[in-house]
């Protein structure tokens, strides 16, 4: 027989006390791996969150959208500034507008709008592969070859639809502020606004507008999520009080405080429950082991070493353990998952879709749909703790007796 | 040969000190049983810790084979009470989830002994001091306290020691178990050269053994034996023939 095997057998010398500690410690165990899986689930969803977000800053003239200041813009100088600031990497201008319909639709003609009566748009862009210049989230050429935002030929992309509605093809022309465009590519976008839509380079629409260095709206990009606050600080400064600087981290930040803050709960809870595990370990070692004070004198008069002794102890705590901790994991990744969505629910995230404020980025929509599981190194974190935590409490406590003279064990009662 | 010189043990307790073996000198030579006899609180159970090197004496000097254990350190005591000592204790202090084999293979197991071989090894030692058969699995609380106390016996006797100290071997056993006992233990020493040093307050044990150490409020008083004097520093213990 090893000391293994003894610490073992040892463990489970009081079946009914072995069961009441092992229910004990599962019941803590448990928690602290409900609570280390939330941690890292809401860890994950939060992180995810700000990734999907972007880094970027959106720019539009104070008032822009709401009919106060109509004539407000912003002009390529002023945002030729803002490309040199620290930590931008990229800036993409939009100077939209509406094309008058009418007239007769078809190739060598005005454009009508892919649905009758809506709206057809025109947007002037330095990146006309941008989706959100179109107002969508997806834009993809499914015909031609995108043009060259940077320059002022008369070149264009029409929405699939509106090409449709116009018989258009890849080196059709059309009539628009009284030029003629060539079609040079046909996309596909994933919103109504955006498929009934032309996109032309930046400087030509500003030339047919006859707008001159004008842009309505920019996005800038900026290095990393880290840099974000301070990159839209500083643009903000730079362009002054005519322009709003937004950008979608302080709306993340308000959505996720919640979130955030079932973060930190969890975390405060898996200390303490892992905290309450060792002392419950502790303290049973500590009864433990003064219960057999007289038996660590007779092992140690038979010739045990102090190590022999806090190593047998050593292992009928990590039996204990062990077994507490699998009745706690199965249980706690059993539990994790609704007392997760629970915290987060009452955390202030309703649960339904799109709830305010989230609904302004869809990357903040069903921020309370946080996905709960139990990965590899999570129970592996959880092992090594609830070993750590047997180790600790069953060492500290043996050593403290086994320690004393054998003498001094063997006359305790 | 076992040799004490001029031992004390002292304990503080609060304000006072009491000294529970006072300036004890004694000789035992090797296979002889000897017994400590005394009332209780005489300081026999101290002197038999110090003997085997559970407790260190506050001054003076104890010689097994010639080796002064009272200078050895901490990993030296263990292996002293590992390979050199063999402890047999009145309440038998068996552990209670081993069988009785797993009892006897316990010290082997901590003196390094291959399993294989502590197994074969306590079986033949719980043969010799008869419990034999289902006996031998049977846990310490399915057997009767003469069997523990022969289990305890085949456990001292484990690592092959050089001296057996036993605490009271038979002050919990009836009659007819002591004699039993007693002889057990007066076999070994005659048989096997072992030392065997008793703590005992029962005199049918001590007329059976060889050599008589009194002891009287830490004091050794006599000595009595067949043999020669304990030793020459033993002023105080007094030589009888048996």
């Amino acid at each position: 027989m090893s000391v293994l095997s003894r610490g073992v057998r040892n463990a489970f010398r009081s079946p009914v006390r072995a069961i009441a500690i092992v229910v004990i410690l599962g019941l803590t165990i448990g928690l602290s791996f409900v609570m280390l899986i939330g941690h890292q689930s809401v860890e994950n969803k939060v992180g995810t969150t700000l990734a999907s977000i972007g880094t970027t800053v959106n720019i539009t003239p104070v008032g822009y959208g709401t009919g106060s200041t109509a004539n407000a813009h912003l002009t390529t100088a002023e945002l030729s500034q803002v490309a040199q600031l620290p930590d931008v990497v990229g800036l993409d201008e939009a100077l939209p507008d509406s094309l008058p319909s009418g007239g007769t639709a078809g190739a060598g003609g005005t454009l009508a709008p892919a649905s009758p009566g809506a709206p057809l748009s025109i947007v002037g862009t330095n990146d006309p592969a941008a989706p959100s210049n179109i107002g969508a989230s997806t834009l993809a050429i499914v015909a031609g070859h995108l043009i060259d935002g940077t320059g002022d030929a008369d070149d264009a992309m029409v929405a699939a639809t509106v090409a449709e509605r116009n018989h258009l093809k890849v080196g059709s022309t059309f009539r628009a502020y009284g030029a003629t465009l060539t079609v040079e590519a046909i996309f596909d976008s994933d919103t109504d606004n955006g498929n009934d839509t032309v996109i032309v380079p930046l400087a030509t629409e500003q030339r047919l507008s006859d707008r001159p260095g004008e842009v309505i709206s920019a996005v800038v990009t900026v290095d990393s999520l880290a840099n974000l606050s301070a990159a839209t600080g500083a643009i903000a400064m730079d362009l002054g009080p005519a322009a709003d600087v937004t950008s979608d981290i302080a709306q993340a930040g308000q959505a996720l405080a919640p979130l955030q803050s079932v973060e930190s709960l969890s975390l405060y809870s898996l200390f303490g429950a892992a905290v309450t595990a060792a002392v419950i370990i502790l303290l049973v070692m500590v009864m433990t082991v003064r219960e057999r004070k007289r038996e660590v004198g007779t092992v140690k008069a038979i010739g045990s070493s102090t190590v022999g002794v806090v190593f047998q102890f050593m292992t009928e705590a990590l039996t204990l353990a062990v077994a507490g901790g699998a009745a706690g994991l199965i249980a706690g990744a059993c539990a994790a998952s609704s007392i997760t969505s629970g915290l987060v629910s009452s955390s202030g995230h309703s649960g339904s879709p799109g709830s305010a404020p989230a609904a302004q980025n869809p990357a903040l929509e069903h921020l309370s749909q946080v996905h709960v599981t139990a990965t590899t190194p999570e129970v592996f974190i959880g092992l090594a703790g609830i070993a750590a935590i047997a180790a600790f409490g069953s060492a500290a406590a043996s050593y403290l007796i086994s320690r004393i003279q054998p003498a001094e064990a063997l006359r305790s009662e | 040969m076992l040799e004490v010189k001029g031992v004390t043990k002292s304990f503080g307790t609060g304000d006072r000190t009491v000294t529970a073996v006072n300036n004890v000198t004694m000789a035992v030579p090797d296979g002889e049983f000897a017994a400590i006899v005394g009332r209780s609180g005489s300081g026999k159970s101290t002197l038999m810790n110090l003997l085997g090197a559970l407790e260190r004496p506050t001054s003076g000097m104890i010689f097994v084979d010639g080796q002064d254990i009272t200078r050895l350190g901490r990993g030296e005591l263990v292996q002293y009470r590992r390979r050199s000592i063999g402890f047999v204790f009145q309440s038998y202090n068996l552990i209670p989830n081993l069988s009785s084999t797993e009892n006897v293979m316990l010290p082997m197991e901590f003196a390094g002994v291959g399993k294989d071989e502590r197994r074969q090894r306590a079986r033949s030692l719980l043969d010799q001091v008869e419990l034999t058969g289902g006996k031998q699995h049977r846990r310490p609380g399915k057997l009767s306290g003469g069997e523990q106390q022969r289990v305890a016996i085949a456990r001292a006797l484990a690592n092959s020691p050089r001296l057996i100290l036993a605490d009271e071997p038979v002050g919990n056993l009836d009659t007819q178990t002591s004699g039993t006992v007693i002889e057990l233990l007066r076999s070994l020493a005659h048989a096997r050269g072992t030392t065997v040093v008793a703590v005992t307050h029962d005199l049918s044990l001590a007329d059976r053994a060889d050599r008589v150490f009194r002891l009287q409020d830490g004091r050794l008083q006599a000595a009595g034996g067949s043999g020669p004097a304990p030793s020459a520093a033993g002023a105080e213990a007094r030589e009888s023939g048996r």
